[in-house]
């Protein structure tokens, strides 16, 4: 047997009784808990979870919405106002995610590029949004979008407003607290793709003669491509079905989705119908997802964030 | 190698499997637990559940009513949010956890037409006034109130809006004015925008569905809805809206409170309201009971000092001074100008006043 020594990474072993082919060492596992441990019993306690909070309402909703046959269905379909629901959610989710893209990847590159003490700052914001209840979170816009509220008690200060504002209980006003709450989801996976740009290609171009717009072209958008893709689908997929922004900062003619899923729960009481809705909206999520994936391998992007 | 995968696979399949079902089985206990103690204390002997609209008229209502009910008989009164169409759908279902809910005189009607109440025992003490003779043995310890327009006396001080037609110009008397929306009691916003469009008081029922729509879609930019009652108040009072539509008793609470309010009585809708005993209900001796407690005289002008609700049993009148009485919504003053509902006319309208104002609502 002869060891090839040019190769540093994997040792080729060759010998005619294995007819030549390359005998892989065999390298160390990297999980901590599988099925060879024996310890694999502890994914009962997330399997668990998984199973009483997301698989039990679930069937209990799917179980609901079918108790008609497809009545459920016929009915949520017939109601005009859940057409008109799923067109305004879908537009203020294309508006959101927009929104979020062009100041998230600003974001983004500060993040990137910034020195260390304005980064810990920018982060700390990032996550402090991220970890305060959003419905604390929607309080506080209530009380700044108000007619009378924070907002126009600070423009009135400085002496540029003089009427009270007119933006609570429209839909505008739902742009701004949402986008808030989306930002962090956005900013972390173009942040990622950010910070895996090689420097030495950019380098490499520049003293090959390359200009900015080639660079950007050729290898910054590219890089970025999966990051915007992966926290697009997520914004735009978390906008659908987002509740609590709609139900307290919108008037009662802004409705979306999850507060007309809402109002038929808590007001009409048909659940059928409400239960059919609910899963709609599941379906069309899950039939953007599996676009998503195919087309731009969203999952892949998200896992590395 | 393979068989080896195979065997701690089937052994993990087996562990994991034994795990999820003794958390399953965890689970199971204390759901049934919880549910169990949940139905022995509902079913105890010492509760009874009443759903009402909360903000500062129960508080008034704990304050005067419930601690002394309480510590004279030791039931506890269980509180829950009113809703008519749940209020219906337990009576329909057979399900009935509340005992009895806070409802307004044309609600009174609509739940009897619809044959849901528990008629009141005999030991009950009846009302003598405002209350019709042919409602008195469903609905005792009531009070009266009036749907009117309270407005902030900083932004109106010498000029104060008089009527519902003041309450449309938005010219003369500019800002937003808090209005209900369909997730809170929504008594009279039609009869509002017909007074406002000229309608005759005595021809208000059958209310125009079409002509009152119209009307409020006009001022449809300037309301400032809110989702409860609280929410109305909490408008008003922080000056978000200049003028608002909501119960004598609501406004006059944020006034005590030191908001700058003053309460236009003039075109006042006057109702009464009381617990409508659920016919199925639970708890049906203690409602009773908690309803003969509050059936008196007494403690109905005990109620009305604290919110400004009126009382149903004249003999209250004796406990109250006169200022307090002429503060009443069925004071002679106020009782001149106001604009009396029309409880069996508006019954019969009322579930399709709700569809109609709720679909006008999401139309914007």
């Amino acid at each position: 047997m002869t060891v090839d020594e040019t190769s540093s990474q994997q040792a080729r072993v060759t010998d005619s009784s294995l007819l030549g082919r390359p005998i892989q060492p065999v390298l160390p596992r990297k999980s901590a808990a599988t099925a060879e441990d024996g310890r694999g019993w502890l994914l009962a306690v997330p399997f668990t979870l998984l199973a009483l909070c997301l698989a039990g309402p679930l069937v209990a909703i799917s179980l609901t919405a079918f108790q008609r046959g497809a009545g459920g269905f016929a009915h949520a379909l017939g109601e005009a106002i859940y057409l008109r629901a799923i067109e305004r959610t879908v537009l203020l989710a294309l508006i959101v995610t927009v929104i979020c893209l062009c100041l998230g990847l600003f974001y983004a590159v500060g993040l990137a590029v910034s020195p260390a003490w304005i980064k810990f700052i920018l982060f700390a914001s990032l996550f402090a949004t991220f970890w305060i209840s959003l419905l604390v979170r929607t309080y506080g816009w209530i009380l700044l979008l108000e007619p009378v509220g924070a907002l126009y008690w600070a423009l009135h200060k400085m002496g540029l407003l003089h009427a009270p504002l007119t933006i609570f209980q429209t839909t505008p006003a739902m742009y701004p607290a949402m986008v808030a709450a989306m930002l962090p989801f956005m900013v972390l996976p173009i942040y990622r793709s950010l910070v895996g740009l090689d420097r030495n290609q950019i380098w490499a171009a520049r003293s090959l003669g390359g200009r900015a717009s080639l660079i950007m072209r050729r290898i910054i958008l590219p890089e970025l491509k999966g990051g915007v893709v992966a926290g697009s689908t997520l914004v735009f997929m978390i906008s659908l079905g987002f509740f609590v922004t709609p139900r307290f900062l919108a008037g009662p003619e802004n409705f979306t989705l999850s507060t007309v899923i809402d109002h038929e729960f808590e007001r009409t009481y048909d659940f059928t119908a409400a239960s059919a809705m609910g899963l709609g909206l599941l379906g069309g999520v899950l039939v953007l997802f599996l676009f998503a994936e195919r087309l731009f391998k969203v999952s892949e992007n998200w896992e590395r964030v | 190698m393979l068989d080896d995968g195979k065997a701690s696979r089937r052994q993990f399949l087996i562990k994991g499997g034994a795990a999820l079902g003794a958390l399953t089985g965890a689970a199971a206990v204390v759901d049934a637990a919880a549910a169990g103690t949940d139905r022995l204390f509902r079913t105890q002997a010492n509760i009874c559940v009443y759903a009402d609209y909360g903000g500062t008229t129960e508080a008034a209502r704990q304050q005067v009513y419930t601690n002394s009910f309480t510590a004279k008989t030791g039931i506890k009164v269980d509180y829950a949010p009113a809703d008519d169409a749940k209020f219906v759908l337990m009576a329909e279902q057979g399900n009935v956890i509340w005992d009895a809910q806070d409802a307004n005189n044309y609600e009174f009607v609509e739940f009897m037409n619809l044959n849901l109440l528990h008629k009141l025992p005999s030991w009950v003490p009846r009302a003598d006034m405002v209350v019709e003779p042919q409602y008195r043995d469903y609905a005792s310890a009531c009070y009266t109130f009036s749907y009117l327009m309270p407005y902030r006396t900083d932004k109106f001080g010498a000029n104060k809006p008089q009527s519902w037609a003041d309450f449309w110009d938005t010219s003369k008397f500019p800002g937003m004015r808090a209005f209900p929306n369909d997730s809170t009691d929504t008594g009279g916003v039609f009869e509002v925008a017909l007074l406002a469009d000229g309608v005759n008081p005595s021809k208000l029922y059958p209310l125009d569905f079409d002509r009152a729509l119209n009307k409020l879609s006009q001022l449809r930019s300037n309301l400032l809805f809110y989702s409860s009652l609280a929410e109305g108040q909490q408008f008003l009072a922080s000056g978000n809206a200049s003028l608002g539509m909501m119960s004598n008793a609501r406004a006059y609470a944020i006034k005590t409170q030191g908001a700058p309010i003053e309460l236009n009585w003039n075109q006042a809708l006057l109702a009464w309201s009381g617990p409508a005993v659920q016919r199925r209900a639970p708890h049906l001796v203690n409602i009773s009971k908690m309803i003969a407690w509050e059936a008196s005289p007494l403690r109905q002008a005990q109620f009305a000092q604290l919110t400004h609700y009126g009382p149903t049993m004249s003999a209250a009148f004796k406990h109250m001074p006169k200022s307090l009485i002429d503060a009443l919504p069925s004071s002679p003053a106020h009782a001149k100008v106001a604009v009396k509902i029309n409880a069996p006319a508006l019954a019969k309208q009322y579930q399709d006043y709700q569809a109609a104002y709720t679909q006008w609502l999401a139309k914007g």
